[in-house]
């Protein structure tokens, strides 16, 4: 069946996850229901600031990684490299997928920002050690290495959007399919914790040295995260093809430009409104069916005015039940936006939203509040995400039941 | 419907910017093919210009110039590629973390390295809230940006479509890229690029920016259709890839006049190209265009750049041929590749 302007409709089939809470989707969901969250002190990146600021590392050496991914250590493959191997085979093995059905009619949409930069910061003052970072610093590498390691070769890109990349690289894998390219998509995104980031943004004074507080009116700034996550879309023809049901339904989907500043957002929020807007008339969707919003929320204090600000205008003042899921993993950059997809679409299959965590009081500008419990067996049919970057990149997604 | 090319300006190693008609004098260089740069000052403050990269300075000045061009105050869409984004600001603030083993840093290079920045600008210099992101997927970063507008097209998403890209050379990425083998050891000139029997190519830079427009009131150039592939070595399975597009173009390589090949001095890499010259492409007039604009990312920006402008005033210049096999000039098509990785084709075709 196609939507009423004969576009294709777009499903996800699998997922595959890898963050500061847990190694698959299995033992992620296991934290988000037990409100544990994998924030804390720094352990694996070696960094002077060690003990000066609370991230959300995987808790795995690169050893630990390759290991996991299948991947020979000596290739010494960047650690956002690894990552990526290691969801993305989740999220193959989630779908069901063939050889065949990788290797044909499927493309591969990824989302980065820093790309190698840890292997880049490890041997730049001495490349005579290993000249390898010059090939593996690029964002397009890693995927150039997955495309290869699937043998994807029909259409493989990488997107570097800021902080909305993952979010990005859905929408655009979701109008892949729509338009009839592609039967299926293979869409992740990864970033790793490197000092080029952490050094970067502390340079902007928007780091929290605590664990964050998003939406709170006291909140300080970002927990950075790191991590890597996929999700399977597939149109509806593959499903018949293959035989397999859908677990959610990617209704929605609108990319805005806030064009107000390089790093900060707009105090009425006009980016994220718009982006809001056109995603819900995208999905022929209104306000009030939206379930669950799970915001970019970074807990800086630009970001969730200015997000608050739109959602405030296009919910009325009448927010739906909403969270930011950057208390349990921090802000995963790159992988940010397809980390929360993921964080929704279980939310679809097991009806549950998630509270913040460490939320105390509510911000003054507005009448609303995060969820500060956890909801279970409530009614969620439409999950609304939020992931935006600097430069006034916004992209917001809706995953749909089926 | 179909996209054309409304507006285009380039900022390359040769006098290109602003410019209405092709340069007939060739810039010639020893291994480095370094742009010629305007002027900034109508774009950039003294403070901005002092803070801003060169790829920053060359691309936000290309777009700008570009939609004033167009006559287009606020496009429908804002599309760009970069292979690595600002990288002399990456290179800054990697030093400077380094060398003072992670002191304090001002933010400036953090933001001014993002792949993003040049949209964001524009964005914000027009009031743009519409569709703006940002490839960045090595040296097709252009070609799918190009991807994404005819699809934004095909969707009714869009009429007017800024898209573009930009990639810098530094003195610092340059030596690397010897020490990793990309770039060649030792000299090699404008003249030494074709035939070259040595790996490594010549290094290069540069930006461009289109406007690509649903209407095509001046005769312009309309670009057809692009795809690319991930990675091929088999020569026999690259002209089936070709052959593939262009019948889905309803054409077959008979029908195309011209190709405009990606040969940058690299042995290994152009090995393809004068394989496909022998055979597959031989109906057709060999053209290049790297030893006028170098090796970088987005290098294809300034071969549409010079295509377009080959298109529309109907004359091929000596200077970008290697050979000719025939004598028409109403459609080209641009193939690049990266030693078998990231195959691209655009192809565009003259309106009348």
């Amino acid at each position: 069946m196609q939507n009423s302007k004969g576009h294709k409709r777009v499903f996800t089939t699998g997922m595959g996850i890898i963050s500061a809470i847990g190694d698959n989707v299995e033992e992620t969901f296991q934290s988000l229901m037990q409100k544990k969250s994998g924030l804390g002190k720094i352990e694996y990146l070696e960094t002077v600031h060690k003990d000066s600021f609370v991230v959300g590392e995987v808790k795995k050496t690169d050893e630990e990684l390759a290991a996991l991914a299948g991947i020979d250590p000596q290739l010494e493959y960047p650690r956002s490299t690894l990552m990526l191997h290691i969801a993305a085979k989740q999220a193959i093995l989630d779908a069901g997928l063939t050889t065949d059905e990788v290797e044909n009619d499927t493309c591969l949409v990824i989302a980065t920002n820093v790309g190698g930069m840890n292997k880049t910061e490890k041997y730049y003052m001495s490349p005579e050690e290993n000249v390898d970072f010059i090939e593996t610093h690029s964002c397009g590498y890693s995927t150039d290495v997955l495309s290869r390691n699937l043998h994807i070769k029909g259409y493989a890109t990488t997107f570097n959007t800021a902080c909305s990349s993952g979010a990005t690289a859905i929408m655009h894998a979701s109008r892949l399919l729509r338009n009839g390219k592609f039967k299926r998509a293979i869409v992740g995104g990864c970033d790793s914790l490197c000092k080029f980031s952490l050094n970067g943004f502390k340079s902007l004074m928007i780091l929290d040295q605590e664990h964050c507080k998003p939406f709170d009116d006291n909140r300080v700034g970002i927990n950075l995260g790191e991590g890597s996550a996929f999700v399977v879309l597939e149109s509806e023809d593959s499903l018949k093809e293959r035989n397999v049901n859908p677990i959610a339904e990617v209704t929605g989907y609108a990319n805005t430009n806030d064009a107000f500043h390089a790093t900060a957002s707009s105090p009425n929020g006009e980016g994220a409104y718009l982006c809001m807007q056109r995603a819900l008339k995208f999905a022929k969707l209104n306000p009030e069916d939206i379930d669950y919003l799970n915001v970019h929320g970074t807990a800086t204090e630009n970001n969730d005015l200015s997000e608050g600000m739109g959602i405030k205008r296009v919910f009325n003042g009448n927010p739906p039940l909403f969270s930011s899921t950057k208390c349990y993993t921090g802000h995963t950059t790159g992988a940010a936006g397809v980390v929360e997809s993921v964080f929704s679409v279980l939310a679809i299959q097991n009806s549950v939203a998630y509270p913040n965590l460490q939320f105390e009081t509510p911000m003054k500008e507005f009448d609303f509040a995060p969820l500060t419990e956890l909801k279970t067996e409530i009614s969620v049919n439409h999950v609304m995400t939020n992931s935006f970057g600097f430069g006034g990149n916004n992209t917001t997604l809706i995953f749909s039941k089926v | 419907m179909a996209l054309y090319i409304k507006a285009a300006q380039a900022i390359s190693p040769q006098d290109t910017f602003l410019k209405s008609e092709l340069f007939e004098i060739v810039n010639s260089y020893d291994s480095v093919f370094e742009c010629v740069l305007p002027s900034f000052k109508k774009y950039f403050s003294p403070i901005e210009s002092r803070r801003s990269n060169k790829a920053i300075k060359m691309g936000y000045s290309c777009a700008l110039e570009t939609l004033a061009e167009a006559n287009l105050e606020s496009p429908d869409a804002i599309i760009t590629g970069s292979g690595l984004g600002g990288v002399s600001d990456t290179e800054k603030l990697l030093n400077t973390m380094l060398q003072t083993q992670e002191g304090t840093l001002s933010p400036t290079p953090f933001i001014q390295s993002t792949h993003n920045i040049i949209g964001a600008m524009v964005a914000q210099n027009k009031k743009c809230h519409n569709y703006n992101v940002i490839y960045a997927h090595k040296t097709v970063s252009f070609e799918h940006a190009l991807m994404d507008a005819l699809m934004l097209e095909a969707e009714s998403s869009a009429k007017e479509i800024l898209a573009g890209g930009y990639d810098e050379l530094t003195t610092e990425n340059y030596n690397l890229k010897k020490i990793a083998g990309k770039y060649k050891k030792e000299s090699c000139t404008t003249s030494d690029i074709l035939h070259s029997d040595s790996d490594g190519s010549i290094a290069g830079e540069g930006s461009a920016f289109f406007v690509l427009s649903t209407e095509n009131s001046e005769n312009n150039v309309q670009v057809v259709d692009v795809a690319t592939l991930s990675f091929e070595n088999e020569i026999g399975n690259i002209e089936n890839w070709i052959a593939s597009f262009l019948s889905q173009n309803n054409l077959d390589i008979s029908d195309i006049d011209n190709v405009m090949l990606g040969i940058n001095g690299d042995a290994k890499g152009d090995a393809c190209y004068y394989s496909l010259m022998g055979s597959y492409f031989n109906s057709c007039n060999y053209l290049y265009y790297k030893h006028l604009c170098g090796e970088y990312d987005t290098a294809s920006t300034f071969a549409l750049w010079m295509s377009n402008h080959i298109l529309k005033n109907k004359s091929i210049p000596e200077f970008t041929v290697i050979k000719r096999n025939n004598s028409n000039i109403n459609n080209i098509l641009i193939y690049n590749q990266e030693r078998g990785s990231n195959h691209a084709l655009i192809l565009i075709k003259a309106s009348s």
